[in-house]
C-alpha cells in the first residue's frame, strides 16, 4: 500500500517538476521515476513469495518508508512560491542529494537483488534493462541480453503465445496483471519455470515499456510434480490394493461358502452373529429358524444359546483356542460336531471377537460307537474264549490224566494180584491208555492253536535267514529226522513280524518237510526266495493230491494215514495262522510222489 | 532228616495219583494233604485264626493253581507275605499251560512251575524228580532248626 502511494507521489513529483527535475534527478525520463515505484511496489509483492527475501524486505520498507518522507518534505517545499526557491537554497541541495542517495539505493537494489531477476522492455520485447539475477536465472549475460527481444532469447514451452499476448494487452490497457508461471527453455537447453509479473511504464497514459521480475519457481514446480506424481501413484497403488482386497475377499468368501463345514464369527460383545456361512445359513433355513446371520446366539440357537454363551466366555476371558465335540441342536434336529473356536483379536491384543467352525462329524461318531460296540462285543467272545481255552487245558486234560493213571495203577494191581495179566486184559488196558494219550495230545494241539490265535504280537524285523537255521537246528533233534537230508538254502528276507511266532512257522515247516520225505534218498529240502519276496520251501517228499488241497490248513486235517506219518495235524493249521496274524498268506503245490512247495508271503518285507 | 511235603490239591484223583507215585518213591509217609486255599493257610499258620499249636513248616509245598475258596496264586501271595513263610519253597503243579497263569506264578514268586503231563508214566518220573530235587539236592533257606 505504501509502495503504491510512494510511488505515485513519486510520479507526481516527477511531473510537476519534469523541466528542472529531469537534470537533477539525473533521470533519463519521468517514465523511470515512475518505474522505481512501480518497481518497489512489485518488489513486494515478489518478495513475500520469497521467504529468503524477508529480511531484504525489511531493509526495502525502511528505505522507502524514508523516502516518502523525504518526498512529502519536498513537496511541502516545492509548493512554496516560486521566490522561495532561490532564498531556500540550501535546503534544495540536501533535498537532491538525498534524493540522489535513494535513487542510487534502488539502483543497487535493482542491479543486486539474488533471487529477483529484473528486466526492462520496451514494447516489442527488446530489452534495454537486464540485472545480475536475470543473468544467473536465465544464463545469459547482460551484454548478450541487451538489444534482443526476449522471446527470441527465451523459448517459452508454457503458452508460447501468451507472453506475447500478455505484453500486447498489457500495452493496451495499461493495468497490471497477476503474476503468471512460465516454462521456459534456456539457450543452455535447461528448463526452469519462472513465476513473473509485468509491470507496463506509461507516458502520456500509453504504455511505453514494461519491466519484468521473475522468479525461479523450478525446485518448487518439481516438487509440486513429484507430489503429483506420488499421488498419482499412490491412488493408482490404492486402487489396485482394494481391487485385490476385494477378489482376495471373494475368493475367501467363495471357498467359506462352498465349505461343508459351518463357519461364523461371534461379536464379543454383543454374541452377535456377524458372520455365517451358507452351510450354517442353510441349516437354520433348513430347521425352519431365520437367518442366524446380524442375530444373538440367544436369538438364533433358542435351545443352545446359553450353552453357547458359557462357552465364548470362555474363550474370550482365557483367549484359548477351543476344540470340543457336542452335540448341535436345531430344531428337531441333533448332530454332532467338531467345533473349534479361535478369538480375534486385535492389534493391541484385545479379543473382540471369535470365528468358529463346525465340522459335522456325526457318521464319524455312529461309526465310532459302532465300533466300540463291536469291540466290547468281541473282547467279551474273546474273554469267552479264553475261559474256554483254560477250561480246555485245565479241565479235560485232569481226566484224561487221571484215565491214564488209574490204568497203570489197574495194570500194576491185576499184575499182582493174578501174576500176570490176562492178555485181552493188557490190550484192552493198553487201547484205552494209547486213546487217553491221543486225545491229550489233540487238546494239546487245539491249546497251541488257540494260545498262537490270542497272543499278543511283538513286532519287530526278523531275519529269516537265522530263523531257518534256528528252526533245522531244532528238526535235526527230532525223532524222524534222517542224517542224510540235504538242506539248500538261498538268501532269505528279513520282515516284520513277531519272532517267536514266525519261529514256530519255520519249525512246523521244516519238520513237516523231513517228516514227508525221510523216504527219499536223498532228502532234499530247498529254501529260498523269490524275486517279489516270496518264501518258497520245497521238499521232495511223497506229496499230496492237489484236489485236497484246500483241506491242507484245517485243524485235525491230515492227507495221509496216522500210521503211515505221525502227527495230530494241528501243525499246519497253527502256520496259516500264525501267517494270517501277520496279514501274510501261504499257499502249497505238490505232486504225488515228486515232493510240496510251500510259499510264505508277507505283506512287510524289510529287505 | 527230611522235611515234610505239603501238597495243596482238591482234586481226590490228583491227590491218589500223588500219594500212588510218592508211595512209589518211598516218599509217601512224608506227605500232608489239604484241599482247599484256606485249610492250607491254617496248615502254615498264616490264616487268620491261627492253629492252637505253632505249626512245623513243610519243607516242600506242592500247589495246585485251581483251588476252591482261596485259589492258588492267593495262597502263594500270603505265602510270599508273610514273615514266616516268605521264603517256603513253594512249585506248582498244575494243569495250566497259560502263559498269563506262568508269569502270574512267577512275579507272585514261585520257585517251580510244572505243569502236571499227561501219562502216569511221566507223572510219575516227574513226582519223584521234584521230590527228590527239593528235598535232598536242593539247599533250602534256614527255616527249620537243626
Amino acid at each position: 500500500m505504501w509502495g503504491f502511494f510512494s510511488s505515485l507521489l513519486v510520479s507526481e513529483f516527477a511531473v510537476t517538476t519534469r523541466d528542472r527535475t529531469l537534470e537533477w534527478l539525473a533521470l533519463e525520463s519521468p517514465i523511470e521515476a515512475i518505474g522505481w515505484g512501480l518497481g518497489g511496489c512489485v518488489i513486494i509483492a515478489l518478495a513475500v513469495r520469497s521467504h529468503q527475501l524477508a529480511n531484504q524486505l525489511k531493509q526495502v520498507q525502511q528505505q522507502l518508508s524514508n523516502a516518502e518522507a523525504h518526498n512529502q518534505s519536498l513537496t511541502a517545499k516545492l509548493q512554496q512560491p516560486w521566490w522561495g526557491f532561490g532564498t531556500d537554497l540550501n535546503a534544495w541541495k540536501q533535498a537532491q542529494y538525498e534524493q540522489q542517495q535513494a535513487l542510487n539505493l534502488f539502483q543497487t537494489l535493482f542491479e543486486r537483488t539474488p533471487l529477483v531477476a529484473i528486466q526492462g522492455l520496451d514494447r516489442q520485447g527488446v530489452i534495454h534493462y537486464w540485472n545480475e539475477a536475470s543473468s544467473h536465472l536465465y544464463g545469459i549475460s547482460q551484454a548478450e541480453a541487451l538489444g534482443h527481444p526476449i522471446q527470441d532469447l527465451l523459448q517459452f514451452e508454457s503458452q508460447p503465445e501468451s507472453f506475447v499476448t500478455t505484453l500486447t494487452e498489457i500495452a493496451q490497457t495499461g493495468i497490471i496483471q497477476t503474476p503468471q508461471e512460465y516454462y521456459l527453455t534456456l539457450p543452455s537447453g535447461k528448463t526452469i519455470w519462472i513465476y513473473s509479473v509485468i509491470v507496463p511504464i506509461c507516458q502520456n497514459g500509453s504504455v511505453t515499456d514494461f519491466f519484468c521480475m521473475d522468479v525461479d519457481i523450478t525446485e518448487q514446480k518439481q516438487a509440486e510434480a513429484q507430489i503429483q506424481q506420488l499421488n498419482a501413484t499412490l491412488e493408482t497403488q490404492n486402487q489396485n490394493l482394494e481391487a485385490l482386497v476385494e477378489q482376495r475377499t471373494n475368493e475367501l468368501l467363495t471357498f467359506i461358502n462352498t465349505l461343508p463345514d459351518d463357519i461364523f464369527v461371534v461379536e464379543r460383545d454383543t454374541m452377535r452373529l456377524t458372520f455365517c456361512n451358507r452351510s450354517l445359513v442353510e441349516k437354520s433355513k433348513k430347521a425352519g429358524y431365520p437367518n442366524p446371520q446380524d442375530q444373538t446366539i440367544f436369538e438364533a440357537y433358542p435351545e443352545q444359546g446359553t450353552y453357547f454363551f458359557a462357552q465364548n466366555q470362555e474363550v474370550f476371558k482365557t483367549g484359548q483356542i477351543l476344540h470340543i465335540e457336542e452335540i448341535f441342536s436345531l430344531g428337531n434336529e441333533s448332530i454332532y460336531v467338531d467345533t473349534y473356536k479361535i478369538p480375534l483379536k486385535k492389534p493391541d491384543g484385545e479379543i473382540y471377537a471369535l470365528i468358529g467352525s463346525s465340522r459335522n462329524i456325526t457318521e464319524l461318531v455312529e461309526a465310532r460307537q459302532e465300533i466300540a460296540k463291536r469291540t466290547q462285543q468281541l473282547e467279551a467272545i474273546n474273554q469267552e474264549l479264553e475261559t474256554f481255552s483254560y477250561s480246555v487245558s485245565h479241565d479235560l486234560r485232569a481226566p484224561l490224566r487221571h484215565i491214564n493213571g488209574f490204568v497203570f495203577a489197574l495194570k500194576g494191581h491185576l499184575e499182582c494180584q493174578q501174576n500176570g495179566l490176562d492178555p485181552k486184559v493188557e490190550h484192552y488196558l493198553e487201547v484205552i491208555e494209547r486213546s487217553s494219550e491221543r486225545m491229550g495230545l489233540l487238546i494239546d494241539g487245539l491249546l497251541d492253536l488257540s494260545r498262537v490265535g490270542r497272543r499278543p504280537l511283538t513286532y519287530q524285523p526278523v531275519d529269516i535267514q537265522s530263523l531257518v537255521h534256528q528252526a533245522i537246528q531244532l528238526v535235526e533233534g527230532s525223532p524222524h529226522y534222517t542224517p542224510t537230508t540235504r538242506f539248500i538254502l538261498g538268501e532269505l528276507p528279513t520282515v516284520h513280524g513277531d519272532a517267536t511266532l514266525l519261529q514256530q512257522v519255520f519249525t512246523n515247516l521244516i519238520d513237516n518237510a523231513v517228516k514227508f520225505s525221510r523216504s527219499r534218498t536223498p532228502a532234499q529240502i530247498e529254501i529260498c526266495c523269490l524275486p517279489d519276496q516270496t518264501i518258497l520251501l520245497k521238499d521232495n517228499g511223497v506229496g499230496f493230491e492237489m484236489a485236497y488241497a484246500d483241506q491242507l490248513f484245517g485243524a485235525f486235517q491230515r492227507l495221509h494215514k496216522r500210521t503211515e506219518f505221525e502227527g495230530t495235524g494241528i501243525g499246519l493249521a497253527i502256520v496259516q495262522r500264525i501267517m494270517h496274524r501277520h496279514g501274510g498268506t501261504i499257499w502249497a503245490e505238490s505232486v504225488v510222489d515228486q515232493g510240496t512247495c510251500f510259499y510264505l508271503k508277507f505283506t512287510s518285507a524289510v529287505r | 532228616m527230611l522235611g515234610r511235603i505239603l501238597l495243596i490239591e482238591d482234586d481226590p484223583n490228583d491227590i491218589e495219583l500223588m500219594q500212588l507215585a510218592l508211595e512209589t518213591a518211598g516218599l509217601v509217609s512224608y506227605l500232608d494233604i489239604v484241599s482247599d486255599g484256606e485249610a492250607a493257610l491254617q496248615y502254615l499258620g498264616i490264616h487268620d485264626q491261627p492253629a492252637a499249636i505253632a505249626p512245623l513248616l513243610p519243607q516242600l509245598v506242592l500247589l495246585d493253581l485251581k483251588l476252591p475258596k482261596f485259589n492258588g496264586f492267593q495262597v502263594l501271595q500270603a505265602i510270599r507275605q508273610h514273615p514266616t513263610t516268605r521264603q517256603l519253597i513253594v512249585v506248582a503243579m498244575t494243569s495250566s499251560q497259560e502263559d498269563t497263569d506262568i508269569n502270574t506264578c512267577y512275579s507272585l514268586g514261585i520257585n517251580s512251575y510244572i505243569v502236571k503231563p499227561l501219562t502216569y508214566q511221566q507223572f510219575l518220573e516227574v513226582a519223584q524228580s521234584v521230590s527228590h530235587y527239593w528235598l535232598n539236592l536242593n539247599h533250602p533257606p534256614a527255616l527249620f532248626p537243626a
